[in-house]
């Protein structure tokens, strides 16, 4: 009640003649202050939450980080919110405060502070202090307040302006990995897309599958041709490039066959023998022009009789072993071998008995008419299948009557499967036509991948292609001059001479540095490659240099023509 | 007893409330309040009176001096700023401008019995305190009897204060700090309002016996007293050429004096301006650890906790005189020389630099401004 007592003497006239409340000035001025310091608060928040947002978007820029504008707005409100809260902390006025103000701005010498700390003082002294206040303070409260003081919080809205300007104007990151930059189809990439379409079109691709190819190649430059951003036009070549990749793995059978029979022991060479047949290519440079596609294409028949020579040899050598001297040959015993041989034909009939091959069959109708004629390569196989079934028959038959010796029955079976014998000459036409495919998928593959300078990683590996040969490939038979380097005859390398691996600090021939497939040393290739095209995508030189560039990486992977070469 | 004029007179006291009847009064709306309350009114009243009252009386008074005193208006507010106070004044100034006619008119003005000690070398304490005397009574008896000196006034100038022996000065100091006089196992109270003026003559220093620091002490102020103007000078020759004598008269009485002294003491003082006082004066201490950078380049010996007391006390009677009912910092920084410089003692790096000690007072009360204001 005292305290109230003291506080309700200040309020209440203290002369003792009724009327209005002594320090209604004071607060007059001090409701002056108060409205002063809200609407400086608002003001100076704002400010703020758009200067800390507008810094906000200058770092998020400069870094590169997307940022949606309008999420900006929300942001701002609550910086804003939050800093207004703050400043209105700083700034809101109480009682010492103002007096303090007022005593210092209108040189009071303390009467305002004297009044405001005793407030609640009794006596004749104070009362008479607070009226001699009050009145100052009239003549105060008429005047405007004097906003000198904000003055100093004035450096908030120019950083706010400053950082307003930053943030629209300071250019954001260059982001690779976002970035999408336009795409206009030249006229190089027409002609180029036009001749592979050509290429394509008089290749030696079954005319359904070439139709097929060049379709998906005429819808792919017509669709390029309407695109107009880098990401459509890769999105575009990929998709055609992995529906060729489609029809061409429908059209072949050898992986599909091959999965059947690698799994068992005795079937798995020649299984084997026959997947390295068909991608016996892939131990030279990377098939980017139909000279290489048919370059290889010649090269087929010796490079798979190679490959088939050392299946059967292997295939053999169960029968028969070599003495000491390689013209000895020691022969199993013929019921023994007889026996052997029926054990494999067996194997051999229910492995192409089996439900997934029964697609690759020909299919006979009810009068004995061939109505589809089944796969060559499967036909082939059970050719030889048969073969094998029929001599193991014959030789039990006639075993006991002793038609058959030790090396008699050894050299029959190696009839049935000499590179002169039927097998290999039936299926080696089969295994280049199967081959032939794989190169041209390549090729357009390559092909595609180079006129667009989309890197051959972004491809995506062909899963219908054999990855690799599982063993060397025998040296090519006609290529007496072959020496350091993968050099086909045709192809030579700028120089036969080794160079420095820098990965091992060894000299090596030159090609087997460069040659793609080659796991540990090809990626030296592809590295650098793939690097040089991200800088001509991102515009590092102009389209000339880039054209260069490009030439002479295709030259490291083809190669350079004996004529070429020659010419200098 | 203070004496009453009509002409020009205030009175401030004398009059107690009579008692009133039990009655209702309506007060602030209607607040029923009691008889006894109307003697409360009363009382606040007739403070509130003595209050508005005070700065009217003390222009009163200088208007009185006036007459008699030509010029030192700063010497005379100071003065009377002393006098309310219940403090001592040191003056400092040449022979001949007019500081045994400022006390004597002051007497005349304040209606207060003055008095005037001349000190020489040879003065005893008896010629300032009294002695006692044996006389001869009535009956024939001899008998002892207190001979009161001059000490025994209102107002008393000791002139020259510096002349006298160490032992004379202290007797001097005795009675101005305990306003007793004891002799002979018996203590005389002196009549209050009681002033002591002491001055000092600056120039002749041979044979003097200057005042130690701790007696200087007891001098709330130490003014120094200028030469006048030329155009005051030529005021004083033509005052002084109709009469020698002074002319002013009684206006004001002691008890009004002691009056003023109570009222002075209840001006508030927010602890602002307490805070930049005591740092005025602590700040003058050198081997304090938290001091201002001028006590440390300049000052020797720093102002006593005294200094404190006597600023305060000193600005609320300025403030009152001025007309204002707080204390304000141009108070504390008016009379901050008056206070401190002969409490304060410079080191050689001020007198080589030429700085006396009311410029060091001066930095030192800028470098309290930018600290504490």
């Amino acid at each position: 009640m005292h305290l109230y007592a003291h506080k309700l003497r200040f309020y209440t006239k203290i002369t003792r003649e009724g009327g209005i409340a002594v320090s209604e000035n004071f607060r007059k001025i001090k409701k002056k202050y108060l409205t002063i310091a809200i609407v400086a608060a608002c003001i100076l928040g704002v400010c703020s939450g758009v200067a800390f947002t507008c810094t906000l978007a200058v770092v998020l820029k400069i870094y590169g980080v997307n940022f949606m504008w309008a999420l900006y707005i929300p942001v701002a409100a609550a910086l804003s919110a939050g800093a207004g809260a703050l400043f209105f902390l700083i700034l809101k006025p109480n009682d010492k405060r103002v007096a303090k103000k007022l005593d210092k701005d209108y040189k009071l010498n303390q009467k305002v502070q004297t009044m405001v700390e005793f407030a609640g003082a009794e006596g004749a002294m104070p009362a008479l202090q607070r009226e001699q206040t009050n009145d100052v303070l009239g003549g105060v409260a008429k005047k405007r307040a004097d906003l000198k003081w904000l003055a100093k919080f004035a450096v908030v809205p120019v950083i706010a302006l400053a950082m307003l300007f930053a943030g629209i104007f300071v250019p954001a990151k260059k982001s690779s990995g976002y970035e999408d930059p336009p795409f206009d189809m030249t006229d190089a990439q027409i002609t180029a897309l036009t001749n592979l379409i050509t290429d394509v079109n008089g290749s030696e691709l079954e005319t359904e599958l070439k139709g097929s190819a060049v379709n998906v190649l005429n819808e792919l430059l017509e669709a390029l041709k309407r695109a107009e951003q880098q990401s459509v036009m890769k999105a575009t070549v990929i998709s055609s490039v992995r529906f060729i990749d489609a029809m061409i793995a429908a059209e072949n059978s050898y992986l599909n066959i091959d999965n059947v029979f690698k799994s068992d022991t005795q079937l798995a060479l020649l299984s084997t023998a026959v997947v390295d047949s068909v991608v016996f290519y892939k131990n030279g440079p990377l098939i980017s022009t139909m000279s290489a596609v048919n370059g290889k294409v010649e090269e087929a028949d010796a490079q798979m009789l190679a490959v088939l020579k050392r299946w059967y040899e292997k295939f053999l050598k169960d029968y028969a072993s070599a003495g000491q001297e390689s013209e000895n040959l020691t022969y199993l015993p013929v019921t023994e071998a007889a026996a052997k041989l029926n054990s494999f034909a067996y194997a051999f009939k229910i492995r192409l008995d089996d439900s997934r091959l029964s697609e690759y069959a020909p299919v006979v109708d009810g009068e004995g008419e061939t109505v589809s004629a089944g796969d060559p390569l499967y036909n082939v196989y059970t050719a030889l299948c048969e073969r094998f079934e029929n001599l193991a028959k014959e030789v039990l038959y006639d075993v006991s009557a002793g038609g058959y010796t030790d090396a008699s029955f050894y050299n029959t079976l190696k009839g049935s499967v000499d590179e002169s014998a039927a097998f290999t000459n039936a299926v080696i036409p089969v295994l280049t036509d199967q081959s032939y495919n794989c190169m041209m998928d390549e090729f357009i593959r390559n092909a595609l991948a180079r006129i667009f300078n989309i890197n051959r990683n972004e491809l995506g590996s062909n899963e219908n292609v054999a990855p690799q040969p599982s063993e060397p490939l025998p040296s090519n038979p006609d290529d007496g001059a072959s020496n350091g380097g993968y050099a086909d005859g045709v192809h030579k390398y700028g120089s036969d001479d080794e160079i420095l691996d820098v990965n091992t600090g060894e000299k090596k021939p030159y090609g087997s540095l460069i040659n793609p497939d080659d796991k540990s040393q090809g990626t030296i290739y592809d590295k650098y490659y793939n690097r040089v095209l991200e800088y001509i995508n991102e515009g590092a030189c102009s389209q000339e240099v880039a054209e260069y560039i490009r030439q002479y990486f295709a030259y490291l992977s083809d190669g350079v023509k004996e004529e070429e070469k020659n010419a200098g | 007893m203070a004496k009453k004029t009509e002409k020009d007179n205030v009175t401030l006291t004398g009059e107690t409330a009579p008692e009133e009847a039990a009655e209702s009064v309506e007060i602030n709306g209607g607040t029923t309040r009691t008889a006894t309350d109307s003697s409360t009114d009363a009382e606040f009243a007739r403070n509130t009176e003595r209050v508005k009252a005070f700065s009217k009386s003390i222009a009163t008074v200088k208007a009185e001096l006036a007459k008699d005193v030509v010029g030192q208006k700063e010497i005379i507010d100071n003065v009377l700023i002393a006098i309310v106070a219940g403090g001592n004044v040191l003056l400092e100034g040449v022979p001949g401008v007019g500081k045994t006619r400022l006390v004597r008119s002051l007497g005349k003005t304040l209606g207060l019995p003055f008095s005037r000690i001349q000190f020489t070398p040879d003065l005893m304490p008896s010629d300032v305190t009294g002695t006692n005397v044996i006389e001869k009574g009535a009956d024939g008896k001899m008998n002892t009897v207190f001979q009161h000196g001059p000490i025994f006034a209102n107002l008393v100038l000791a002139d020259e204060i510096n002349r006298a022996t160490p032992k004379t000065q202290s007797s001097m100091l005795e009675v101005m700090q305990e306003h007793k006089v004891t002799i002979a196992k018996q203590t005389y109270t002196l009549s209050e309002p009681f002033f002591v003026l002491a001055t000092e003559n600056p120039i002749e220093q041979d044979g003097t016996y200057p005042l130690p620091e701790a007696q200087m002490d007891r001098f709330i102020f130490k003014l120094i007293v200028e030469f006048p103007s030329v155009k005051e000078l030529a005021d004083i020759v033509n005052m002084t050429q109709i009469t020698l004598d002074e002319t002013a008269n009684a206006v004001i009485d002691g008890p009004t004096v002691m009056e003023m002294r109570e009222l002075a003491k209840s001006v508030p003082v927010i602890d602002d301006v307490l805070t930049y006082a005591v740092n005025l004066v602590s700040n003058s201490h050198p081997e304090l650890e938290k001091t201002s950078e001028t006590a440390k380049k300049y000052i020797k010996y720093g102002a006593s906790p005294r200094a404190a007391q006597a600023l305060i006390t000193a600005a609320k009677v300025r403030a009152l005189m001025n007309g204002n009912y707080n204390v304000s910092y141009d108070d504390i920084d008016a009379l901050a020389c008056p206070v401190l410089r002969h409490r304060i003692k410079v080191n050689y790096t001020a007198v080589n630099e030429k700085l006396g000690v009311d410029e060091v007072i001066g930095l030192l009360v800028q470098e309290n401004k930018k600290l504490c204001r």
